[in-house]
């Protein structure tokens, strides 16, 4: 059956509905998102829309690959103590210094980010950061705004930093080189940006005492170090990883493929029982795509998002300078007050479809990336790195409210997204 | 064998409103490292180990991250410590609790014990009142008057 002749039909509303409800529940967070997303793909077939079979075709097997094998390798490396050894360094070479520390600890969160997931990277982040602060005397309230901001926007620079580029890079057949060379110079200039903020904003904090630089000077990065063997396969097979996304072009692996052949190597070498490492992949986000993948499949099936790309295409008036820019700011709108993931899953057909009319695409994509990404960074829910942050905060005694939040986050995002602007439109348009 | 034998009738019990301030001074002055936490009618609510202080007091940041314990400021443990000391019973005592009644078997203690991991469980009444407690001590005076028998 084609586009044309479901339109509007009995079917098309049936989806459209499906869709909607399985949106607005998920936004009300009333019941678990992924199991209302898992709710919506099944009715998308139960009620017809959608065949069991073009409902499986349309999960994208390759992220939930490349999320699972990434998931693995960051789980079972993290065993060994390396990311906390790192920060330490870090702020023993500061030489306790805290406005040093502040910067250092700043951008090590956005290069970890670019390699782990934001939750992964603000899990290993806030900690040590709790423990530095401590030990500086300093209320680590601009050390945790610093963790949650750089967080999402290091994740912007590559392709495996962020779901949502995950999904674009998957969608779209753009590389891990792709990505390197379009989002890591701009969330690199945001980040450094980012980071003279808040200097600028907690520079009457940064301070502390000769004693306690001292302390920090004492330090031993290599007591947080517990696993010495599991470090040095950890390093190795990371590497091999990233050096298998840098190589796509000549080997045409895909990401699944060597993220998965990461973890199996992983494993292999530490000969750990796999069940352990397999719970700690976070199933309810990966089964949360798989709801999200057949829920947009059963809409664009119906012809839903083809005809939203018309009313774009109408709306823009093949613009192309307007198009783009209005998918940076309407996707760090809406990624701050809901989650990106939803979003960006509905976008890439979307954006497909605009292509089909013979646009550029690549500068949509990658407005569709950065303003995903970094319009997070504007609320304390705008992605779930902030709120894992916020709630760390809370129990350590150190509540960031929203208002206090937003009142420093939205001029920093405000700013990112101006910059992302400027780029976008000397670079492609 | 059973529970109402072997059970210890002198222990420490403190009311939910207790303070861990104060829990700690009872506890050190009876060299006790159990108490129960009891109503106004004596009906056991919960009870509070020296493990649940020091659980307590770990901060989560620290039981997740196993790697950062050694960079923690010196001051830590005390501000900790003085930062949960105001808690009270209720907050602090584990709430399911696991009961005897005074004519269960000491198999059934036993099992109790090595199942939940428990070391000081208490003997009720029909009514839920506490009557006594079996601890590890206990458990040993029982192995003795085996040995001796």
């Amino acid at each position: 059956m084609d586009h044309a002749s479901i339109a509007f039909s009995g079917q098309f509303w049936v989806a459209v509905a499906i869709f909607a409800a399985t949106y607005l529940i998920i936004i009300t967070e009333k019941i678990h998102r992924t199991v209302v997303a898992l709710a919506g793909a099944v009715i998308m077939v139960l009620v017809g829309v959608l065949h069991q079979e073009a409902a499986i075709a349309g999960v994208d097997f390759n992220t939930l690959g490349l999320l699972i094998g990434m998931m693995v390798i960051v789980n079972l490396s993290k065993g060994c103590g390396m990311y906390e050894a790192a920060s330490i360094w870090a702020a023993k070479k500061a030489k306790g210094n805290p406005v040093a520390i502040f910067l250092l600890l700043g951008l090590m969160t956005a290069v970890f980010s670019a390699f782990l997931d934001n939750v992964t990277t603000v899990l290993l982040m806030v900690p040590v950061t709790l423990v530095i602060a401590s030990n500086l005397k300093i209320t680590p309230k601009p050390f945790l705004m610093s963790a949650i901001l750089l967080s999402n926007i290091g994740g912007t620079a590559t392709l495996i930093g962020d779901p949502p580029n995950i999904l674009i890079g998957s969608a779209a057949n753009l590389s891990f080189n792709q990505f390197l060379f379009n989002l890591s110079p701009i969330s690199t200039v945001v980040a450094i940006v980012t980071l003279g903020m808040l200097y600028f904003i907690y520079r009457s904090v940064l301070h502390t005492t000769p004693e306690a630089r001292a302390v920090i000077m004492g330090f031993n990065p290599r007591e947080a170090i517990s696993d010495w063997g599991l470090l040095i396969k950890s390093v190795f097979v990371i590497g091999l990883v990233i050096l298998g996304f840098l190589t796509h072009s000549i080997t045409h692996l895909d990401g699944a493929t060597i993220a998965i052949a990461g973890a199996a190597l992983l494993l292999i070498l530490t000969r750990d029982e796999p069940e352990a490492h397999l719970h700690q992949v976070e199933w309810t986000t990966i089964f949360f795509f798989i709801g999200l993948f057949i829920v947009v499949t059963g809409i664009e099936h119906v012809g839903a998002i083809a005809m939203l790309a018309d009313g774009v295409l109408k709306l823009t008036g093949d613009n192309m300078t307007l198009l783009t820019l209005s998918i940076l700011w309407g996707s760090a709108f809406f990624s701050a007050i809901v989650d990106n993931i939803p979003f960006v899953a509905t976008m890439i057909p979307l954006i497909k479809d605009l292509g089909a009319s013979g646009m550029p695409m690549e500068p949509l994509w990658w407005a569709l990336a950065l303003g995903a990404d970094m319009g997070g960074n504007a609320t304390i829910i705008g992605a779930s790195a902030n709120v894992i942050v916020s709630g760390i905060a809370s129990r350590e005694g150190h509540k960031i409210t929203f208002v206090e939040y937003m009142k420093t986050a939205i001029p920093i995002t405000f700013v990112s997204i101006v910059i992302c602007t400027i780029y976008l439109y000397f670079r492609y348009l | 064998m059973d529970a109402q034998t072997y059970m210890r009738k002198e222990f420490l019990t403190v009311s939910p409103l207790e303070t861990l301030s104060n829990i700690i001074q009872f506890m050190e002055e009876r060299n006790e490292h159990w108490c129960v936490v009891v109503d106004d009618t004596k009906r056991v609510v919960g009870v509070i180990s020296s493990w649940d202080i020091v659980e307590r007091l770990v901060p989560d940041y620290l039981e997740d991250d196993k790697h950062l314990a050694s960079f923690t400021s010196p001051d830590t443990f005390r501000e900790r410590f003085r930062e949960i000391s105001p808690h009270t019973a209720k907050s602090l005592m584990t709430a399911d609790v696991k009961t005897l009644a005074p004519t269960d078997s000491l198999m059934k203690v036993a099992t109790l014990m090595s199942e939940f991991h428990i070391h000081c469980l208490p003997v009720v009444d029909k009514d839920g009142k506490l009557l006594g407690v079996i601890k590890q001590s206990e458990m040993r005076k029982a192995f003795k008057d085996i040995l001796t028998e």
